[in-house]
């Protein structure tokens, strides 16, 4: 049974990322202005009172709606999986560490989803929010792994293979992170429709690097926020890392 | 383009474990996807399916090298 529930979370915790990021960019984030609540029901009202400063797009609040429930629902099932790595009932021996350490991080994951509305779509908090459930998933499936019979790899890795490969699993976690930047700051488009150059510019000279890290909140109508640059520009923070890696290989 | 670089840097390193070969050509075949959803968010303007693709893709890629990560770390050949 753990194990079926350890592959019925990981399939939530996949639907549950892809309706949050169609939420982000179906621009859905605050159909919702409250939480847990819709316009304080548990459903998505018909009419709301105009106390609430935004008023109802169904649309966008069933968006929203749809990814909490889902969210929901993944927090039951992954509290189920703690259970049985607390009672020991798991078909492979499983050190409660790591459930544990599940159970927080999709306790967080909830925390910050709350933050994500009461902080009106703060890039920052959307960002991390991202990456928790990225890091929930592949804790799910990390878990699953350790429930199948492991695979006898017929020759040794080497050690300078090891770095290697968590090398780039931490280039990809910084990209994926640029990724959720860029799109949390509406600023995906900012290089217009040119490819690969910004704006049919290598280097575009007004770029706006000081608000590239800016981490505020972007405000109730955060649709209308564009910001000039493409954090992905931030060519020496990245160039810094990866020069950093490669000396340590 | 330096994780792209990267990840085939570590398909060349990684080609003698000839067990891990589907897991390599899996992670290539999703970075494929991946830099071709992104090229085509940038001509065309964020079409909602290819942007929540770039999304989920970028998960599988994660999730494919979390599984070779597993292979790798829970060997018992390697862990010395």
């Amino acid at each position: 049974m753990y194990t079926k529930t350890l592959n019925l979370s990981l399939i939530l915790a996949l639907i549950v990322v892809v309706l949050g990021a169609y939420t982000r960019l179906a621009d859905a984030g605050l159909g919702c202005p409250d939480w847990p609540g819709c316009y304080g029901q548990l459903l998505v009202p018909d009419v709301v009172s105009d106390e609430y400063e935004k008023p109802l797009d169904t649309a966008k609040a069933w968006k929203e709606m749809v990814h909490r429930y889902a969210a929901s629902t993944l927090g039951l099932s992954i509290i189920v999986i703690f259970l049985f790595a607390a009672f020991r009932k798991t078909e492979r021996s499983q050190s409660i560490k790591l459930p544990a350490l599940l159970l927080l991080l999709v306790g967080f994951q909830g925390a910050l989803g709350m933050w994500t509305v009461t902080e009106q779509v703060h890039p920052g908090i959307v960002t991390m929010h991202l990456l928790g459930g990225f890091s929930t998933t592949i804790l799910v499936f990390w878990l699953l792994l350790n429930q199948r019979t492991p695979m006898q790899l017929n020759q040794h890795v080497l050690k300078r293979h090891k770095i290697m490969l968590v090398s780039v699993v931490a280039l990809l976690v910084f990209q994926i992170f640029l990724g959720g930047w860029t799109s949390t700051n509406y600023a995906a488009l900012s290089c217009g429709e040119y490819f690969p150059t910004c704006l049919d510019q290598i280097w575009p000279d007004d770029m706006d690097f000081k608000n590239a890290y800016f981490w505020g909140p972007l405000g109730i109508d955060y649709e209308l926020v564009f910001w000039k640059i493409k954090p992905e520009a931030l060519f020496k923070w990245y160039t810094g890392l990866v020069l950093w890696l490669l000396r340590r290989l | 383009m330096v994780v792209t670089a990267a990840i085939i840097a570590l398909t060349f390193s990684f080609k003698n474990y000839t067990i891990l070969k589907n897991n390599l050509f899996l992670m290539l075949i999703l970075l494929a996807a991946q830099v071709a959803l992104g090229i085509i968010n940038v001509v065309m303007s964020l079409p909602m399916f290819a942007a929540v693709m770039h999304n989920a893709v970028a998960l599988g890629l994660l999730l494919s090298l979390t599984s070779l990560a597993h292979k790798v770390f829970n060997n018992p050949m390697t862990a010395q």
